[in-house]
Order: C-alpha cells, then sequence, then structure tokens
C-alpha cells in the first residue's frame, strides 16, 4: 500500500472514530439523563465507570475500522448521529417497556427474544425510512446512494417487510406461556401469520434479485447452517455434559431468528463488499 | 479474477448503471466485477463478451496455463 494511501486510512479511522466517540457520549449521557434521571452534575462521572469506557472505545474501534476507507464528511457524520439517536431511543423505549411490565413477567429467554425482535422491527424500520428518504431525495444522502436505493426500492421495501414480520413473530411467541400476556393459542395463530408475512415477500424479493444477490444469499445460508453447528452445537454440548443449562425451545427460536444476520455481513465482509 | 470490463464500458461511453440495464443486473453487480469482488457466472459472463463484441478470455483475464505433459 503507497505511504499516502495508509496515511489517508488512518486520517479516516482517526476522524470518524473521534465522530463515533462524540455521538456515542453524547448519547450515553442524554440517555442516562432522560431514563435514570441522573442530575447534569453527575453525569460527568459516567463516561469514568470502566463499563461506559469500555463501550465508547469499542465503539470509537468499531466506526473507526469500518470507515478507514471512507473520508469523513458531515453529511456522513448527521447520518451515524442520527441513527445512533434513533437506535437509543429504540432501546430506552424497550427498556421502559419491560421495566414497566409491560410485556408481562420474563425470564431471560423470553428478555433475549423480545430484544432481538426489537432489533430486527428496529432495522426493518431503519431499512423502510431510508428508503423514503430516498424517494424524497433528501439531502442527507449522496446522490448515488439514492439513485441506488431507488433502483432497489421493491427489493429493499419486501426485505424490510419480511425482517419486521419475523422480528414481531419472535415478540409474540415471547409473550405466550405462564404469566405471560398472551394465551399459547393466540400465540400461535399470531406467530403462523406473521411467519406467511415474512415469507410471501420473501419469496417475491428472491424473483427481484440479480445473480451478485442470489450468490450472497447461498453463502448466507450457508454460513448461517455453520453459525447454528458451533453456537448451537456448542451450547448443547456443554448442557449434554452439565456444564451450563440446556437451551429454552425459545432460545433455538431466537439464535434462528437472527443467525441470518451475522451470517450476511460475514459473507459481505468476505467479498469486500461492505467497503467502498 | 482481473478483468478489463471498465475499460471496455469507459471506451463504449456507458455508465455503470447503462451497461447493468443492458445485462438485466444491478449497478451493484457491475461495481463489484469491475472492482474484482465478484467472478460473474458463465452465462452472465457470455452475454458480457457478446455484448462487447469478444470473446470471454478477452474480457476475463486467467494466467492459468495447462502444464506441460
Amino acid at each position: 500500500m503507497p505511504p499516502d494511501m495508509h496515511m489517508s486510512r488512518w486520517r479516516n479511522f482517526a476522524s470518524s472514530g473521534v465522530a463515533a466517540g462524540i455521538v456515542s457520549l453524547g448519547v450515553t449521557l442524554l440517555a442516562s439523563w432522560l431514563a435514570n434521571g441522573v442530575p447534569p452534575r453527575a453525569l460527568l462521572a459516567i463516561p469514568a465507570d470502566p463499563r461506559v469506557a469500555v463501550a465508547l472505545l469499542a465503539s470509537v474501534a468499531l466506526v473507526g475500522l469500518t470507515s478507514r476507507d471512507t473520508p469523513f464528511s458531515w453529511r456522513r457524520f448527521a447520518n451515524f448521529a442520527i441513527f445512533a439517536a434513533a437506535a437509543s431511543a429504540f432501546a430506552l423505549l424497550a427498556i421502559a417497556g419491560v421495566r414497566t411490565g409491560a410485556f408481562g413477567a420474563m425470564g431471560v429467554s423470553q428478555w433475549v427474544a423480545v430484544s432481538a425482535g426489537l432489533v430486527l422491527v428496529f432495522f426493518a424500520s431503519c431499512l423502510g425510512l431510508v428508503q423514503a428518504v430516498a424517494r424524497s431525495g433528501w439531502t442527507l444522502l449522496e446522490p448515488e446512494q439514492i439513485e441506488l436505493l431507488r433502483e432497489r426500492a421493491r427489493l429493499n421495501v419486501l426485505s424490510a417487510t419480511a425482517i419486521a414480520a419475523l422480528g414481531l413473530a419472535l415478540i409474540v411467541l415471547s409473550l405466550a406461556g405462564p404469566e405471560s400476556v398472551l394465551p399459547p393459542a393466540a400465540a400461535l395463530a399470531g406467530a403462523l401469520v406473521l411467519l406467511a408475512a415474512a415469507t410471501v415477500p420473501s419469496v417475491a424479493a428472491w424473483r427481484l434479485m440479480d445473480e451478485l444477490d442470489r450468490t450472497l444469499t447461498y453463502e448466507t445460508g450457508n454460513l448461517s447452517f455453520y453459525l447454528v453447528l458451533l453456537l448451537g452445537g456448542g451450547w448443547a454440548t456443554l448442557a449434554h455434559l452439565g456444564f451450563i443449562p440446556a437451551a429454552a425451545p425459545l432460545d433455538w427460536l431466537t439464535m434462528l431468528a437472527v443467525i441470518s444476520f451475522p451470517a450476511t455481513y460475514i459473507a459481505a465482509g468476505r467479498r469486500r463488499l461492505l467497503s467502498k | 479474477m482481473k478483468n478489463r470490463l471498465k475499460d471496455m464500458r469507459e471506451a463504449k461511453g456507458w455508465s455503470q448503471g447503462e451497461l447493468a440495464r443492458r445485462l438485466g443486473v444491478s449497478r451493484q453487480t457491475i461495481n463489484a466485477v469491475e472492482t474484482d469482488k465478484y467472478d460473474p457466472s458463465l452465462p452472465l459472463a457470455l452475454r458480457m463478451a457478446k455484448l462487447f463484441g469478444v470473446a470471454v478470455p478477452e474480457l476475463f483475464i486467467d494466467r492459468w496455463e495447462p502444464e506441460e505433459e
């Protein structure tokens, strides 16, 4: 790699990392103030907490590393800030829902399933929102991003619908059971309807995909199998040997619902499709 | 696999979107092929070669040579 390119990658890493640090710190302080009523004076002590400091450093490193090939721009900074604020607001609402008992009495498996379902719904909403922004031609997006989003509008809307339905199905299933808010029969009916609502747009999306999309989908499926084998198989092995408790059926459903998302990132990353 | 798709596309004065439209694929696919991130299927490679009026080996460069007997 030429020295000037090496330097520019470091500049991109530093500028994007610092921007991520500022946004993450701002969001953390705002969330602490809004959710826990931490007085403004005590807020300054929060970044000194080792756990918060590690999380902030992780955010800086992650954003810096993933942005090292892309120069800093205020437009990207604004996009990142909006996304971070929306994600935080969504997370705060979810935490408030759990704390106030809106989801009924919840065990760890249910809590994890509801959280995973909410994350899926959040990402689907973001995808829908970005699509709407591209349609409106709002200047927050790069012109080439707008063009790409417009080209793939139907595919993205179908994908967002499928992801949202899958997330909602997970939430509905996790809300069923003793001391929970949904009776099992109603949850089963709801989950079946939502799984159909996830399957139909997925099939329609498949028909709109070109060969690169389909290749990535095959690779994602392949990787998902090995991730389930690794995580689920590892868990089952340890549980069989008595080291840890066995996975609940809901844990398996959560794993199966979300495993394709890290697999998608790995598949795209292996082909260097996540960088420009 | 290295290829000369970008040179040939630019020689025709086409944008990535224009080439994608002519080949019935997404612009992302054209970009991925041009940047060596994706090797197209044989049918797509044949279509590309036909579109530019060249043979596939002129478009996609493979240095492999068979071993001598």
